[in-house]
């Protein structure tokens, strides 16, 4: 950017009062940038998250005794990651700022003028590799080494490879135009001062020389540059076609010819130079985007959630009638229970397929527990469950026997039936208003769920007593949820808040239990996203 | 801390060094972006990306010119790419936030005036303010804003001429400055190059 010194008064209050004018940005700024600069520092590791889970569900063990002396409330409790810093080995962000050799610079606006594959360690003069027609180009990724591809970029970059000490060799090249000046530095790196020149480069190995070159635009250029300690010398031509010939005198080198042949190639080489040394020059760089990073984003999540549940019968019509007074209806008017505390937390994918519309899907472990009143008995009372017979279809008592008595004596206790679930949520989530900041979301999930185990107590076929029996849990389920979320953004990640409503649809038991129940868990869930 | 020292420490990362570089160049800087954007919030957003560049290329700077000069062309050309990427800016201040900004502008009489005048040039109408911005104060050339924005050379001059004239307009209206020169000379000086 050239300095214009403005004889115009009026222009010259213009920047004296707004080179005067101060503004203070909030707290917010910093922390974003602190946030982005350290991000290691800031978001907790996996083992730390799994860790907390893991605890979560040893807590929610410790619930389920089946002597059930207290009622245990598992509570759980978000720990704050800002004391749990977990270093990692290198920052995505970071260049090789040790690196004396200093590192390349990314224009995703370059031009390619034609592709032409070849090895660096392998450039010789097989017409495979490189013929006359042919050209070399390729992008140049930051700190990436050329053992395996020549990086030669025309037309917008000027940067190169990185030279590493002692390496092969490497093949590269830059073209910068329109009023900048090439300064070749021992340690093979390439830059770009102010000046009024345009030249072209190519070198091969690690360079030893400075040279500079001060030649006009758009003008025949010669550039002859010692680069090796191999004693490889390149000589570079460029007309004013921007055709660029290189004619390399070692042997195990092939020549190369670049050509960019058509009008509006020429123009488009113009303009994206110019337009590449106005950014160049500013050292701007924007890295490439990945498409599908930047429709992905990584969700953790907690929704400690109220646990319930609805009772019913899934009696085979057949049953004998001796066995009981009365038929069993639903449970509920016999049966004192409550809600308790339940908790899910997860990982998870979203995908942004449309503008509005998200697609999800994670792993999440689920604890669900309402709690039922009993009473405690001081010996065990002999009495039965009703099953179903799936060999013939039909019904009969199982005797069992019970410390646990349905009704008001002098050692109420409460006993928690609780389950420990794995499930794959799999949903989407609709955007439904919002702006940059905050957006209102809708989702629904489904969520096939592995039972790994839990407590249950199954009221006694005379309404009488609790009977406890594992083997009636059903191992596989379907769980469907709904929510709805705010997702406010912060900075590079977002939280979410919002209520969350996650409902069973088969039974907690299997075929052989008469008594069918289904949970279900309102909760309130709460959020983390980052974006890739 | 010095310039030196926080250089040293940006380049090895150091948070202290950064936070002190931040905490010495943001000031101007975000009056730098508020001249560009459509409000305080934009500005900072602008003000954020632009030291995040400026922070993980530093070491590309090579001593050569002031090092404020340095960032704030990182920070111009992070303001002109963000206009140039949204399509359209937020419709209304978020309250609440701006609520709680602490904004120190000094009383002094002089600051009062440049905060009047960058007042009057965020007035302008988008491509007007932008070009004034790039030429007038950042010193660009017609030539290099017409490669930055994608437009012809000699609709930056027009723009920049136009902008000039209804710049100088509402400064007078708010009585900064007295009534402007004849049209003849200020065409005059704004003659090509």
């Amino acid at each position: 950017m050239e300095k214009n010194f403005y004889t115009d008064d009026f222009e010259q209050l213009l920047r004296e009062k707004t080179d005067e004018f101060r503004m203070y940005p909030s707290k917010r700024v910093w922390h974003s940038i602190y946030n982005d600069l350290h991000p290691s520092r800031k978001w907790p590791s996996i083992a730390v998250s799994m860790l907390m889970l893991l605890a979560l569900l040893f807590l929610g063990y410790l619930n389920t005794n089946d002597n059930a002396s207290t009622t245990i409330v598992a509570a759980s409790k978000q720990n704050s990651n800002n004391n749990n810093q977990v270093k990692n080995s290198n920052q995505t962000n970071s260049t090789a700022t040790d690196n004396n050799n200093g590192t390349t610079v990314q224009n995703e606006d370059a031009t390619q003028i034609n592709n032409l594959p070849a090895t660096a360690n392998s450039i010789n003069n097989n017409s495979t590799a490189v013929n006359n027609s042919g050209t070399l180009s390729g992008k140049n990724k930051e700190n990436s080494s050329l053992n395996n591809k020549p990086v030669i970029q025309l037309g917008n970059r000027h940067e190169l490879a990185t030279n590493k000490k002692g390496s092969d060799r490497q093949l590269y090249a830059s073209t910068v135009t329109n009023k900048a000046k090439h300064r070749q530095h021992k340690n093979g790196n390439s830059e770009v001062v102010t000046g009024d020149n345009i030249f072209t480069t190519i070198s091969i190995g690690n360079v030893n020389s400075v040279s500079e070159n001060n030649t006009s635009a758009n003008n025949n250029t010669s550039i002859t540059q010692n680069t090796n300690t191999e004693g490889s010398e390149i000589n570079v031509d460029v007309n004013g076609n921007n055709n660029l010939k290189t004619n390399i005198s070692d042997a195990n080198i092939a020549s190369l010819t670049l050509n960019s042949n058509t009008p509006s190639a020429n123009n488009k080489l113009k303009a994206n130079d110019d337009k590449a040394w106005i950014e160049d020059y500013a050292l701007y760089n924007k890295p490439g985007k990945n498409k599908w990073k930047d429709r992905m984003a990584m969700e953790l999540y907690a929704t400690p959630s109220i646990g319930y549940r609805t009772l019913g019968t899934d009696m085979n019509p057949v049953m004998p009638t001796a066995a009981f007074g009365q038929a069993l209806s639903t449970g509920d008017k016999k049966i004192s229970q409550h809600p308790a505390l339940g908790l899910e937390a997860g990982i998870g994918l979203a995908y942004s397929f449309a503008k509005n519309l998200r697609l999800k899907a994670g792993v999440q472990v689920n604890y669900t527990s309402y709690g039922v009143d009993a009473d405690l008995t001081n010996h065990p009372i002999l009495t039965n469950l009703l099953m179903n017979d799936l060999n013939n279809g039909h019904t009969f008592l199982s005797s069992r026997t019970s410390t646990l008595s349905n009704s008001y004596g002098l050692n109420p206790v409460t006993v928690h039936n609780t389950t420990f679930q794995f499930s794959i949520p799999i949903g989407f989530a609709f955007r439904i208003a919002g702006n940059n900041k905050m957006e209102w979301y809708a989702g629904a999930s489904v969520q096939p769920s592995f039972i790994m185990g839990g407590a249950t107590h199954f009221i006694s076929s005379d309404y009488n007593n609790y009977v406890s029996d594992q083997t009636l849990l059903r191992r596989w389920n379907m769980n469907t949820g709904i929510e709805t979320y705010l997702n406010y953004k912060l900075g590079g990640f977002a939280l979410q808040v919002g209520p969350q409503l996650r409902y069973q649809l088969f039974s907690t038991y299997n075929k052989k239990s008469t008594v069918t129940e289904k949970l279900y868990n309102m909760g309130l869930k709460v959020g983390v996203v980052k974006s890739f | 801390m010095t310039e030196e020292l926080m250089l040293a420490g940006c380049l090895r990362n150091n948070a202290a060094a950064q936070e002190a570089l931040y905490t010495r160049f943001s000031p101007r800087m975000l009056g730098v972006c508020y001249r560009f954007a459509k409000n305080r919030e934009d500005a900072e957003d602008m003000l954020q990306e632009g030291f995040i560049k400026v922070f993980t290329q530093m070491h590309q700077y090579r001593n050569e010119g002031a090092l404020e000069g340095w960032i704030r062309r990182i920070v111009v050309h992070t303001c002109i790419n963000i206009l140039k990427k949204n399509k359209k800016f937020a419709d209304s201040v978020d309250i609440i936030h701006a609520s709680s900004v602490h904004v120190k502008e000094d009383m002094i009489p002089s600051i009062m005036q440049a905060k009047q005048v960058v007042d009057c040039i965020r007035m302008l109408p988008l491509g007007y303010r932008t070009v004034l911005n790039l030429y007038a104060i950042e010193g660009f050339s017609h030539k290099e804003i017409a490669h930055l924005l994608d437009i012809e050379e000699s609709t930056s001059r027009s723009q920049y001429t136009r902008a000039k004239a209804m710049l100088e307009e509402i400064l007078v209206k708010k009585k900064i400055i007295h009534k402007p020169r004849p049209k003849a000379a200020l065409y005059a000086a704004v003659a090509p190059r």
